[in-house]
C-alpha cells in the first residue's frame, strides 16, 4: 500500500514492499495525483523497497517524463544498495537523483 | 549463491576438471622454458583459467571466480611477457590452481572456503609489475583516457565509453557486446526477475554502459499499458558469441559483437560463420561430453539438495561427490557413439527378424539371423569396450608436479621420463591405479633417490632419474617405475622385518635376495628410518600389492644395492570380460583365464606311459625336455577322478593310482578277449608282450587320452589334467556370492551361452591347493644358484668329494681337468707308484692321506680318479663317492685343520670339509715337478714388488703364499681403497698389481679405473683375480684397462701371468 504526504514543496510518496505489476494501479494513482497537483518535486522513498519488476521501475520513469514536462523534478530516495546498483546500471541516474540508503 | 540448475553445475565441474587437467603439466613447462615461452603454451593456461572463471561467474561460484581471475591476471602479464615465469611465480600459480581444483571438486561450499592467502600472493605478483609499470606508462594511459562512440544499430542510442575501458575488457580477453533488451517483453513478460538478471550479467562480465530508452515507457497518464520498455547496453563479458545466448536469454537479432575494428556485426551472423572456421580448425572439437549413467546423475543432484542445509555433514558428501562426479560420466568420442547407435540398430532389426523367423518356425532364417547377431554382439562389445579405454596419460600427466615438488622439499634433483601415455586402460583400472601408482612414484622420490651431494659421491650423475614406462605385452599393459637411485638392501629389509617381528631368523636364513627384497611388500613394513610425511608410512607397499591385487594385476621388484630400484606391475586391460578356455570335469564346465593357460596337452592314450612319469610321489609330464608337475582338477576340487569308458561312452569312476597305471581286471575296459598277461600287474608283466596288443585295445582309442592344460602362475608353470576341452570363449566375469567366499580355487562365475554356471578356476590358488611346494623350493634353490652366480660374491666352485666314507673334502672346481671312475683292479702297482693307464699313457695316481693326516681311503671296488692338470702334467687324485660339483659362499678357516696338503677347512652341506691343496701334494710326492719353470728372480736380484688387494682373509694369505714363494714381495690390502692409498704411499716401487674383484668398498674394477687413469699409474699391469671368470666380467675389465684374467688358486696360471708382464716390464 502506498502512502502519499504532501508538504510545501513536494510530494513523498513511500510505496510498500513490492513495487511490482500488482501493486502498479495503486501507485500509478499516487503519482499521477502528485504530477496533477503539478508539485515541483515529486519523492518516492525506497525506504520499504525490496522487488521492483519492470512494470513498478516503468511508473518511475514515466513520473519523470511526467514531471519535465511541466520543468518538475522527481527524486528517488532511499534506494537500497542492491536496487541502487541496477538503477545506475540501466541508466537512471543520467535522468533523475537517486540516492542510495547509505548516503 | 545462486545456483540456478545442477545440470549445469554438473557439466561446468567436469569441463572445468578437464581445463585444469592440463594446467599443471603446462605450468610446469612455462616455468622450465621462462622467458623464452612459446605463446600458444601460455595462451593455454591462459585460456583454461579464463574459462573457469567465465563459467564460475554464470554460474554464482565467487570463490572460485575470484580464484581464477587472480590467477588469469597473473597469467595475462606473463603472456604479455610483461613478467618472466620465474619458479616462485609458477610456485604460486600452482598452488592456487590445487585450490581452485579443490574448489571446484567441491563446488557448492567453494564460496566457504578462504582463498585469500592465494589471492594475496597472486596481487603481489601483479602488483609488483603494476607499480613498475605505472611509473612507465603513466603517459601511454592519459592517451587512453579519450571517449569513443559506438553508435548502436539501427537505433539512435551511441554509448560514449573510456577508450582504456574498452582496452581494458579486451586485455582481458573479453568480447564486447551491444544488447537490446526490453525489459517488458523478455524479463516481465517471461516472469524473470529484474534485479536477478542484472545480478547475473554482473556475474559473468561488466556491463560497460547502459541506457534505457525512457522516451518509450511514456508518461503515467497513458491510458495504454506498458507494452516496450527498452533497454540498451555495451556488455563485456568472457562468454563467447556462440555462448552469449545462453546468458543473455533474448533473440540473438538483438544481440551484436563489437570487432576489433569497432564494427558492429548481430552474432547470429557471427556464429555461422564461426562455425564453419571452427569445424576445419578444430576436429577435436567434435567430442563431446557424455553422460552416461542418468541414475547417477539423479542421485547426485539429490545429494546436492540434500546438502544444502546440512553444512558439516554436507561437506562430506559433496567432497565424496567430488570423487564420484569424476566417475559418474566420461568423455566418448562422438564417433565411437554413433557406431554404438548403429550397432544397436543392427540388433533391433536382427530382433525383428528373428521373432518373425519364429514365430514361422523358418529354421534356416533362424541360424542367419543367429549368426549375424552374434556378430553384432560382438562389435558392440568391442565398442562398449572402447568407451571405457582411457589413456594411462590421464594418470601420468600428474607426476611431473608430484616429482618436481616432491624433489624441491627434499633438497633433490630429479628428472622424470615419462613413456606410453597413450597406453589405453579399462577406465576402472585406471582410477584404481593412481593411488598405487602415486605411492610408488613418491617412494621412488623419497626413499630412492639420494641427495645430489651423495650421489656426487658415489659417481653417481647428482640429477636422480625416474623412469615411468607404460607399454603393451601379449594382451597386457606393463608398467615399469625405475630409479637410478640407492636401490634397496635386501639384508637390512630382512633385519627391519626380523626387528617388527614380521619373520623369524630361521625364515631369512632361507629367503634369496629377491624374497628379502619382497619383504617390503609385508604389511606394516616400513624402512624409512625417519616417517615423512610424504611416503613411508608403514602402510605402503603392502596396500600397493593389495590394491593391484584387486585389479588383477602382478607386482614385481627388482633391485641392485646402489644401482637403483625397478618395479614391474603388470595389468589386464580390463576386467569385465575375459577370454578364457572352457573345460570341463564331471560334466561340470569350468573356464581358466587365457591369462594363465599356456598350451593345450593331449597325451594319446598309447604314449601316456612314456610320456607321464613319476618323480617321488608326483606325477610330472615331458614336455620339450623339461618336466611339468601334473595336477589333477579333480582330485583338488575333491570330486572323484572317472574317466568315460570309450566303447559305451559312459562315465566310469577312476581307481587308477597314476595315470600310467594300467586298468585292473575289475575294470569293464578289461574283458576276456585278452590274455591273463595283459590285465597282469605292470612289472610282472615280461618285455615283449606289450607287441601283442590289440588294434582294438583302448589304448589306441581317443577317448582315452590324457587332456593337460599347461597354465602358468607367474614363471612357473604346472599341468592341470582336466576331462574335456571345449571351445576358447569370451566370459563375462561375474563375482561369486557371498556365500562362495570361502570357496578356495574359484576366481568368479560366469554364465555360459546355454544358461548354465561355470566357475572360472583360479590357476594360482589350485596350485597352493594342489601343495606344489616342492617346486617352490625347486624354484628358490634354482633362484639361490642363479642369484649367487649373479652375485659372484665370494663364491667358489667346488668339488666336493670323500676319502674316508665320513670325511669330507673338496678342490678348486677349475683346477680339476675332467673326472674318471675306475674299477679297483685298474690301478697297477709299478716302480713303487700307483698308477692307471689312461689316454694310451700312464696316469700317477695319489690319494690325500699319502701327505696329510687324514683317514685312510674307504676299500671299495670302484673308485673315482679326480685328473688335475699341473705344470703340464697330469696327475689323478683317488676319490669315493658322493662327488658333487657345487657354487657356495664359504667361510675358510685357515688354522685348525691346517697341514700339508690341506689348505683350511670349511662347512659345507653340514660336513667339515678339508680343502686339499693340490700343489702341496704334487710338490710333496713329486718335488722335480715344479723346478722347471723359471721366476722372475733370477732375472733381478731386488725381488720385484706385487700390490695384492683381495679382502677375503683365506685368499689372500693363500695367494701371498705362492707368490711370495716363487720370490717376489708382496704388499697386501684387505679392500680396493687400501690398496689405493697403499699404492700412492709405495708409488715407485709397486711393479704389478693383482686384484680381487668383489671388494667392499672400492671394487676390482673401481681399483683398476682409478690406476689406469692416473698418469703415475697407467703402465701398472693389472691381474684380475675371480673365483669363476665370467665374460661379462672381463668384457668389462678390459674395457676399464684390466690386462689379465685368473682364477684364484690356480697357481701355476697366476704365476707364469704374473711372470710375463714382469719380464714385459722388465725389457
Amino acid at each position: 500500500m502506498a502512502k502519499a504526504k504532501k508538504s510545501a514543496q513536494h510530494k513523498v510518496i513511500k510505496p510498500g514492499k513490492d513495487l511490482v505489476v500488482s501493486m502498479a494501479d495503486d501507485f500509478r494513482k499516487k503519482l499521477l495525483t502528485a504530477v496533477a497537483t503539478q508539485m515541483d518535486e515529486v519523492v518516492v522513498d525506497f525506504t520499504r523497497v525490496v522487488t521492483v519488476d519492470s512494470v513498478g521501475l516503468g511508473l518511475v520513469i514515466a513520473t519523470h517524463n511526467s514531471l519535465q514536462r511541466y520543468g518538475g523534478k522527481l527524486l528517488v530516495n532511499n534506494v537500497s544498495k542492491d536496487l541502487y546498483n541496477l538503477f545506475t546500471t540501466l541508466g537512471l541516474h543520467q535522468h533523475f537523483t537517486i540516492n542510495c540508503v547509505d548516503q | 549463491m545462486t545456483i540456478q540448475d545442477d545440470v549445469i553445475l554438473k557439466s561446468y565441474i567436469e569441463e572445468s576438471q578437464e581445463h585444469l587437467a592440463d594446467i599443471e603439466s603446462d605450468l610446469l613447462a612455462i616455468e622450465e622454458a621462462g622467458a623464452a615461452l612459446e605463446e600458444e603454451l601460455i595462451n593455454k593456461v591462459f585460456r583454461a583459467a579464463h574459462s573457469v572463471k567465465g563459467g564460475a561467474g554464470f554460474i554464482g561460484l565467487n570463490t572460485i571466480k575470484e580464484l581464477a581471475h587472480k590467477m588469469e591476471n597473473v597469467l595475462g602479464m606473463i603472456r604479455d611477457r610483461e613478467i618472466v615465469p620465474n619458479p616462485e611465480i609458477i610456485n604460486v600459480l600452482l598452488l592456487a590452481s590445487d585450490t581452485l581444483r579443490n574448489l571446484i571438486n567441491n563446488a557448492t561450499t567453494s564460496d566457504e572456503s578462504d582463498v585469500s592467502e592465494h589471492i594475496e600472493a597472486l596481487n603481489m605478483i601483479a602488483n609488483t609489475q603494476l607499480q613498475h609499470e605505472d611509473k612507465e606508462s603513466a603517459d601511454k594511459e592519459s592517451e587512453d583516457e579519450s571517449m569513443v562512440d559506438i553508435p548502436f544499430p539501427e537505433d539512435k542510442a551511441v554509448f560514449t565509453i573510456c577508450k582504456s575501458d574498452l582496452t581494458q575488457a579486451r586485455k582481458k580477453g573479453m568480447y564486447v557486446y551491444l544488447v537490446q533488451y526490453d525489459l517488458i517483453n523478455d524479463l516481465q513478460e517471461r516472469e524473470k526477475i529484474l534485479l536477478d538478471v542484472f545480478v547475473s550479467l554482473q556475474n559473468s562480465g561488466v556491463i560497460l554502459d547502459g541506457k534505457v530508452d525512457i522516451d518509450a515507457v511514456g508518461m503515467l497518464d497513458d491510458d495504454v499499458v506498458l507494452s516496450r520498455f527498452p533497454f540498451m547496453m555495451l556488455f563485456a563479458s568472457i562468454l563467447e558469441p556462440d555462448m552469449i545466448s545462453t546468458l543473455i536469454d533474448i533473440n540473438e537479432d538483438r544481440i551484436y559483437v563489437l570487432t576489433e575494428d569497432m564494427m558492429v556485426r548481430p552474432i547470429s551472423q557471427l556464429a555461422s560463420e564461426s562455425a564453419i572456421c571452427e569445424e576445419q580448425e578444430l576436429p577435436a572439437l567434435e567430442e563431446k561430453s557424455v553422460s552416461l549413467e542418468p541414475e547417477m546423475e539423479k542421485e547426485l543432484s539429490s545429494l546436492f539438495t540434500e546438502t544444502d542445509n546440512q553444512k558439516d555433514m554436507g561437506r562430506n558428501k559433496e567432497q565424496m561427490m567430488g570423487a564420484v562426479n569424476t566417475d559418474a560420466s566420461l568423455r566418448v568420442n562422438v564417433s565411437l557413439l554413433d557406431s554404438l547407435m548403429n550397432l544397436a540398430g543392427e540388433l533391433v532389426l536382427g530382433r525383428n527378424q528373428l521373432l518373425q523367423a519364429v514365430d514361422v518356425n523358418d529354421l534356416h532364417t533362424i541360424e542367419a539371423v543367429g549368426q549375424r547377431v552374434d556378430l553384432i554382439t560382438s562389435e558392440l562389445q568391442e565398442a562398449i569396450m572402447l568407451t571405457r579405454m582411457q589413456p594411462i596419460g590421464n594418470i601420468f600427466s600428474k607426476f611431473p608436479r608430484v616429482v618436481r615438488d616432491l624433489a624441491k622439499s627434499l633438497g633433490k634433483e630429479i628428472e622424470l621420463t615419462l613413456t606410453g601415455k597413450d597406453v589405453e586402460l579399462d577406465k576402472t583400472i585406471i582410477e584404481g591405479l593412481s593411488d598405487p601408482l602415486t605411492h610408488l612414484v613418491r617412494n621412488a622420490v623419497d626413499h630412492g633417490i639420494e641427495l645430489p651431494h651423495i650421489r656426487q659421491k658415489e659417481g653417481k650423475n647428482p640429477v636422480g632419474q625416474v623412469i615411468l614406462k607404460a607399454y603393451h605385452e601379449a594382451g597386457h599393459v606393463n608398467i615399469v617405475i625405475k630409479d637410478d637411485g640407492k636401490g634397496l638392501d635386501g639384508s637390512k629389509l630382512s633385519k627391519t622385518a626380523m626387528m617388527k617381528g614380521l619373520i623369524t631368523e630361521e625364515q631369512v636364513i632361507r629367503m634369496s635376495d629377491k624374497e628379502k627384497i619382497n619383504l617390503i611388500l609385508l604389511p606394516g613394513f616400513s624402512t624409512a628410518e625417519e616417517v615423512t610425511d610424504i611416503s613411508g608410512r608403514g602402510v605402503g607397499m603392502d596396500v600397493v600389492k593389495t590394491n593391484l591385487d584387486k585389479l588383477g594385476g602382478v607386482l614385481d621388484i627388482d633391485s641392485t644395492p646402489g644401482r637403483g630400484t625397478t618395479i614391474w606391475i603388470k595389468l589386464p586391460l580390463t576386467l569385465a570380460i575375459i577370454p578364457s578356455q572352457i573345460i570341463s570335469n564331471r560334466g561340470e564346465r569350468y573356464a581358466i583365464p587365457q591369462v594363465n593357460l599356456n598350451e593345450l596337452l593331449r597325451i594319446p592314450a598309447s604314449q601316456v606311459k612314456d610320456k607321464i612319469e613319476i618323480v617321488g610321489n608326483a606325477e610330472v609330464v615331458r614336455l620339450r625336455g623339461n618336466l611339468l608337475p601334473l595336477v589333477r582338477l579333480a582330485d583338488v576340487l575333491g570330486l572323484e577322478r572317472t574317466y568315460i569308458d570309450p566303447e559305451t561312452g559312459c562315465e566310469e569312476l577312476d581307481r587308477r593310482e597314476k595315470i600310467a597305471d594300467r586298468r585292473s581286471h575289475k575294470s569293464p575296459l578289461c574283458n576276456n578277449e585278452f590274455s591273463k598277461d595283459e590285465i597282469m600287474p605292470y612289472s610282472t608283466k615280461a618285455k615283449g608282450q606289450n607287441d601283442r596288443r590289440l588294434k582294438s585295445d583302448r589304448r589306441y582309442h581317443t577317448q582315452s587320452a590324457v587332456n593337460i592344460a599347461v597354465v602358468s602362475v607367474g614363471s612357473f608353470k604346472y599341468g592341470l589334467i582336466v576331462d574335456k576341452f571345449h571351445e576358447s570363449e569370451e566370459i563375462v566375469v561375474k563375482p561369486l556370492g557371498r556365500y562362495l567366499n570361502h570357496c578356495k580355487g574359484y576366481a568368479g562365475a560366469t554364465i555360459m551361452g546355454d544358461g548354465r554356471v561355470a566357475l572360472i578356476l583360479d590357476v594360482p590358488s589350485i596350485a597352493q591347493m594342489a601343495r606344489l611346494t616342492s617346486l617352490e623350493d625347486a624354484d628358490r634353490a634354482a633362484e639361490l644358484a642363479s642369484e649367487s652366480i649373479k652375485a659372484r660374491k665370494d663364491v667358489q666352485s667346488l668339488l666336493v668329494f670323500r676319502n674316508a666314507e665320513d670325511e669330507q673334502f673338496a678342490v678348486s672346481l677349475v683346477m680339476v681337468d675332467r673326472i674318471k671312475r675306475i674299477h679297483v683292479n685298474e690301478i697297477e702297482h709299478v716302480g713303487g707308484k700307483r698308477v692307471i693307464q689312461y689316454r694310451g699313457g700312464t696316469l700317477p695316481l695319489m690319494s690325500i692321506e699319502e701327505v696329510a693326516m687324514v683317514k685312510p681311503m674307504a676299500d671299495r671296488e670302484y673308485f673315482e680318479v679326480i685328473i688335475f692338470l699341473l705344470g703340464g702334467k697330469e696327475v689323478g687324485l683317488l676319490a669315493t663317492p658322493p662327488v658333487d660339483a657345487i657354487e657356495v659362499s664359504v667361510e675358510i678357516d685357515e688354522s685348525t685343520l691346517k697341514q700339508p696338503g690341506i689348505l683350511g677347512s670349511a662347512i659345507i652341506g653340514g660336513y667339515t670339509t678339508m680343502l686339499v691343496d693340490i700343489y702341496s701334494l704334487v710338490e710333496t710326492l713329486n718335488p722335480d715337478w715344479f723346478i722347471e719353470r723359471e721366476t722372475f728372480k733370477v732375472f733381478n736380484e731386488n725381488a720385484a714388488i706385487v700390490l695384492l688387494a683381495e679382502d677375503s682373509n683365506f685368499f689372500r694369505n693363500q695367494v701371498k703364499g705362492f707368490i711370495e714363494d716363487d720370490g717376489y714381495r708382496v704388499i697386501e690390502a684387505e679392500d680396493g681403497m687400501i690398496a689405493w692409498n697403499l699404492l700412492q704411499q709405495h708409488a715407485d716401487e709397486i711393479s704389478l698389481v693383482v686384484t680381487d674383484i668383489e671388494m667392499p668398498n672400492l671394487d676390482g674394477f673401481g681399483l683398476a679405473e682409478k690406476i689406469k687413469g692416473d698418469q703415475r699409474f697407467v703402465h701398472l699391469p693389472i691381474i684380475a683375480l675371480t673365483s669363476l671368470a665370467g665374460e661379462e666380467n672381463i668384457a668389462r675389465g678390459r674395457e676399464i684397462g684390466i690386462d689379465d684374467y685368473q682364477i684364484k688358486l690356480e697357481k701355476e696360471k697366476l704365476l707364469e701371468s704374473i711372470y710375463g708382464y714382469l719380464k714385459k716390464e722388465g725389457s
